[in-house]
């Protein structure tokens, strides 16, 4: 069930649309942010939400690869795979990642603190090979840098 | 032809020449069923339908058999087996219309229904002519 | 209209066409996968790749999705050019990178679309030898069978079950490699159009689950034209039979009626045939109290015979019952002893639309498509004509789209822009019923209410449409306003008298505006309408007027009287005679019964809604002692009147005029085709000396069907059939359901050769 917080950011998110369904994206992100990923029984409250079919939500959800609808870790490291980054190093550096973790990419560390997950492009070609942590951009990644992020994060509790 | 050939007979002493001459020569006859004459490897005999190891038929019952028969001998109705594997219920091929010309084998994307080299069918009584699946899984004879 | 060169030649094509929809239409063959008639383009599969020339100078030429290219004069193009038949084949191989290889298990192979254009791109080996997607199945209920596996991402099922049917549980999931077709989670498909995605899916995803009990290729079927009886809108369908049984009903393509889909109670709901419950042996009893026995035909006869002569019979008709076995009944037992076999209810119900037709004109599916506004009082058409729903559907759809596309010009068939503009807007599409209906998202406006406030509210908008006020507050006001405002209007009622004639009232308040409105009403049964045009006595007097000897045909009394009323009457009754196909509370109190053949397995007409009468023809020959419920009853008479078909069906329209036309309906049984019958099975149908060999290894002659043209064999005319005796859509290359364009006279269009069925009602008000 949805609380009374989710409720009412969804209700505001729609009064921008002409149309309830149209605030389908932001009510999923606004129920991420709050469980850290979408189960099924969300996908079917959002949907009750926005007179919407579960079917019609749950396309939605899969179709974005940053609504996640399997549980992940307390922080999502999102390893840029694309050209200039693989350039400089992508490869070495999700070895490196998954060496210190224990997963693979997709893959979640058995305490909940980390999950892995390649992603298209940061925009931060400038500063290949990047990551991005919690929505906090990090470019220019050597291995010293990564062991330095991992320690910080695992500290670190969601807010 | 001289009309003297003609009176003299002579076509019919060369003739005779000939059968006198084999009458000296290791017979060619085979004396069937006690000898049997070797048959050519692609010969197309009677079929057979090929099995898995485990014992389970090739066969999907896909029907291209018996789209492809010529002479409409080949009946199949599928069925779903254990696992939800396609397998034929019922695979009759009536042998006594099929003119063996290997079109089935040929059309078969599994290999399992083969041409073997057994041509000794022949009945008193048309209805045996009917080979169901348990006849067509049988090995040969000979 | 403009010329179009295709290779230099030069075609003149309709205007508002996509250039594919073009060259179909020219019999050129070009391969797609995501384009349909009905649904348009989208352009999802780059399958249908052509090359466009700037001008007769230009040799290198574009490529180009011809889906997507609007028909413009002096275009020139060439299909058969080296680039693009590489282009398509490697379309293909693409798309063949993850289809499994499982032709022979697939129960799409025979008639598959991907089989056909893999087959006319000429890719004809695969390269790809690694590990393919795969995905898991979902169980999809009864009807349809879930195979992941085999998409090649076409989207097709969602544009056709979201987008045209209005489903909401099946959509498409996931992204790029690893897009899912399917619903949120297993069950059962909640759209009363699923079974469509059987003929709509390219390939073997979604396929017939009830068939596959019992597995068989489309060229090994024996089919015939026929009309779904399930309920009054008469659906062309297609049975097809193996080994005696009814293994598939497919869509029979009727420009005017239900066009490319069927609803799933006329896909589905046929088991019946094979069921158990079907009478296959005549029955006798003999004595009250004495159980019924299988008897031979002859016994049945000469005791239903013996029980007919010199006594008043009388005899119940059936709504189910094709016109001419309502006939033969009315012969048998007199004018004056024929009952229509409907409720009260239903006989008021059918009487009135009857009238009614005479009066004001009515509306095809395919019209009310077209129209731009429509009112349905009092019916919940999901239920009662679900065929009928879908039309006024795509009215919704069609409607704001005809406005938008002209302040913003696109072209109609290009669906995703049309959609883009019209977003949420919906049609003139207005429903007053009793409850919540699932037609309800698709209307402007909706009206809850009793019967009575229905018909109040029809009549206000008679009222309203009579004399426009400036008010526009009510209801009533706002859909009398767009009804005046539609250049075609369409009412839809049906089943209660009182709003009927409030429907009529609007429609001719409509007419005497000067406006183009037709009523629709709709009938529970495949022949309601026929029977009351047939004409016979309401079933409520039988009670009251009671009889020795009663002939039941093709029904049940205790579903159309109260209970206690067909108790009492059937104790009356002396000797009680039953002709149906399967058990009923009836025919367990019967006398005699004589198993009657099914639709599938009968030659009859039908009358739709529209007063449309449609023949349907036998798929398969019906076991020894089942009979054709017109044949049993010429039996019971002394001598007998009708050897064949045609000569009931002409008996029937010269004794009543209404008739007059029915055997128009469809080529007699004397048609030949350069000097041949239309074969009911294909070409290749497999296994025909053998088929019986377990039970003789003589061939045995196939049966006779002097009833009509078709033949129950494989050998007869190999040309296109007049339209009324398509038993297969089939064209060299094309196997599957897509080979339907072959037979139009433009895709999309009427068949070659026209519709068929006849009109039997002629309005005095004049369209």
């Amino acid at each position: 069930m949805l609380n009374a917080e989710e409720k009412q950011l969804i209700e505001q998110a729609v009064r921008h649309y002409e149309h309830p369904r149209a605030a389908c994206l932001e009510a999923l992100k606004i129920v991420q942010e709050r469980r850290g990923w979408v189960s099924d029984d969300d996908v079917r409250d959002v949907a009750d939400a926005l007179a919407m079919s579960p079917a019609e939500v749950d396309s939605l959800a899969t179709f974005y690869s940053l609504i996640f609808r399997r549980p992940v870790g307390r922080h999502v490291i999102l390893v840029c795979d694309s050209v200039s980054c693989w350039i400089m190093g992508y490869e070495r550096i999700v070895q490196h990642i998954s060496e210190r973790l224990g997963v693979g990419l997709g893959e979640t560390t058995p305490d909940g603190e980390f999950t892995l997950l390649p992603v298209v492009c940061l925009g931060a070609c400038d500063r290949a090979p990047a990551m991005m942590i919690d929505g906090d951009l990090h470019g220019d990644l050597t291995e010293e840098v990564i062991d330095q992020l991992l320690v910080t994060y695992r500290g670190k509790k969601m807010e | 032809m001289g009309k003297l050939d003609k009176f003299l007979l002579t076509d019919l002493f060369k003739g005779l020449m000939l059968t006198l001459k084999y009458a000296f020569k290791k017979p060619i006859t085979y004396q069937y069923p006690e000898v049997r004459r070797p048959i050519e490897p692609r010969y197309r005999g009677r079929h057979r339908l090929t099995l898995h190891d485990d014992g389970s038929v090739r066969c999907v019952a896909c029907g291209l058999c018996a789209a492809i028969c010529p002479s409409q001998c080949i009946t199949i109705e599928p069925m779903e087996g254990p696992g939800g594997k396609r397998m034929p219920q019922v695979y009759e091929i009536e042998i006594g219309r099929c003119v063996f010309c290997g079109f089935c084998a040929e059309v078969c994307p599994f290999d399992a229904v083969v041409l073997t080299q057994e041509f000794e069918m022949a009945t008193t009584d048309k209805s045996t002519l009917l080979f169901d699946q348990q006849t067509l899984r049988e090995k040969p004879r000979g | 209209m403009p010329v179009i060169y295709i290779d230099d030649q030069p075609y003149e094509v309709a205007a508002h066409h996509n250039l594919l929809h073009a060259c179909l239409g020219l019999g050129f063959d070009i391969p797609y996968f995501c384009w349909h008639p009905a649904l348009g383009s989208v352009g999802a599969c780059r399958q249908c790749a052509v090359k466009v020339f700037r001008d007769e100078h230009d040799r290198r030429g574009q490529i180009v999705m011809s889906c997507m290219t609007p028909v413009r004069d002096g275009l020139r193009l060439t299909i058969d050019d080296p680039d693009v038949r590489r282009f398509r084949a490697t379309i293909i191989e693409w798309l063949m990178v993850n289809h499994p290889h499982d032709c022979p298990v697939c129960d799409e192979g025979g008639h598959c679309h991907l089989q056909d254009m893999t087959v006319m791109t000429g890719h004809n080996y695969r390269r790809h030898r690694f590990a393919k997607r795969t995905h898991r199945n979902q169980d999809l209920g009864p009807h349809i069978h879930h195979e992941m596996n085999r998409c090649i991402q076409c989207y097709r099922c969602v544009r056709f079950y979201h987008d045209y049917a209005g489903g909401k549980d099946l959509n498409v999931f996931g992204a790029h490699h690893h897009v899912y077709f399917g619903r949120h989670e297993s069950g059962a498909l909640e759209s009363e159009f699923a079974g469509n995605l059987v003929e709509v899916c390219p390939t073997g995803v979604f396929t017939d689950k009830p068939a596959r009990r019992y597995y068989a290729r489309k060229w090994d079927l024996q089919s015939a034209p026929s009309v779904c009886g399930q309920c009054g809108v008469g659906c062309n369908v297609l049975f097809n039979e193996r080994y005696g049984k009814l293994v598939r009903v497919d869509n029979r393509y009727h420009y005017e009626i239900n066009g490319y889909f069927l609803c799933d109670r006329g896909r589905f709901g046929h088991d019946f045939v094979n069921g158990e419950e079907r009478i296959r042996r005549p029955l006798a009893r003999e004595s009250r109290g004495a159980s019924l026995r299988e008897t031979s035909a002859d016994d049945a006869l000469s005791r239903a015979t013996q029980a007919v002569a010199g006594r008043r019979v009388i005899g119940i008709g059936s709504p189910r019952a094709s016109l001419e076995a309502n006939f033969a009944l009315r012969e048998l037992v007199g004018a004056d002893s024929f009952y229509l076999g409907l409720s009260d209810a239903e006989f008021k119900s059918a009487n009135l639309s009857l009238a009614l037709l005479r009066e004001l004109p009515t509306a095809s599916l395919h019209e009310i498509e077209t129209a731009d506004a429509a009112l349905v009082l009092g019916e919940d058409l999901l239920t009662t004509a679900p065929r009928m729903a879908l039309a006024l559907r795509q009215l919704a759809r069609r409607q704001p789209t005809a406005e938008s596309i002209v302040a913003c010009p696109v072209p109609e068939w290009n669906d995703q822009a049309v959609r883009e503009l019209v977003q949420q807007q919906k049609g003139s599409l207005f429903s007053a019923t009793p409850g919540p209906t699932k037609l309800d998202e698709d209307a402007a406006a909706v009206y809850y209410g009793e019967l009575d406030e229905i018909a109040g509210l029809g009549l206000a908008v008679a009222a309203a449409v009579d004399q426009p006020s400036a008010e526009t507050d009510s209801l009533a006001t706002q859909i009398a306003t767009a009804l005046r405002n539609a250049k075609r209007a369409v009412i839809v009622s049906g089943g209660n008298e009182a709003v009927m004639q409030a429907a009529a009232a609007v429609v001719r308040a409509l007419r005497r505006a000067g406006r183009d409105a037709a009523l629709c009403l709709t009938q529970p049964e495949g022949d309601t309408l026929g029977l009351a045009m047939l004409g016979g006595r309401a079933l409520s007097e039988v009670v009251r007027d009671g009889a020795e000897c009663v002939i039941v045909l093709e029904n049940d009394l205790f579903a159309r009287l109260p209970e206690a009323d067909a108790t009492a009457f059937l104790e009356r009754t002396k000797t009680l005679i039953v002709l149906d196909h399967s058990i009923t509370r009836t025919t367990a109190r019967a006398d005699v019964v004589l198993p009657a053949a099914t639709i599938a397995e009968s030659t009859g007409t039908f009358v739709n809604y529209e007063g449309r009468a449609q023949r349907c023809f036998s798929a398969f020959a019906p076991q020894p002692d089942v009979r054709e419920s017109w044949r049993w009853l010429d039996a019971l008479r002394s001598s007998l009147f009708w050897p064949t078909f045609d000569d009931v069906c002409r008996a029937m329209a010269q004794a009543v005029p209404a008739f007059a036309k029915a055997p128009d309906a469809a080529p007699s049984a004397a048609f030949r085709q350069i000097g041949n019958k239309i074969p009911r099975q294909s070409p290749r149908f497999s296994g025909r000396t053998a088929i019986t060999a377990q039970l003789n290894v003589s061939e045995p002659k196939p049966p006779d069907d002097p009833d009509s043209p078709l033949a129950f064999s494989m050998e007869g005319s190999r040309e296109q059939p007049p339209p009324a005796l398509i038993a297969r859509y089939w064209a060299p290359g094309w196997n599957s359901v897509q080979a339907l364009n072959k037979f139009q006279q433009e895709i999309g269009g009427p068949l070659r050769g026209g519709d068929p069925g006849v009109r039997l009602i002629e309005p005095e008000a004049k369209p």
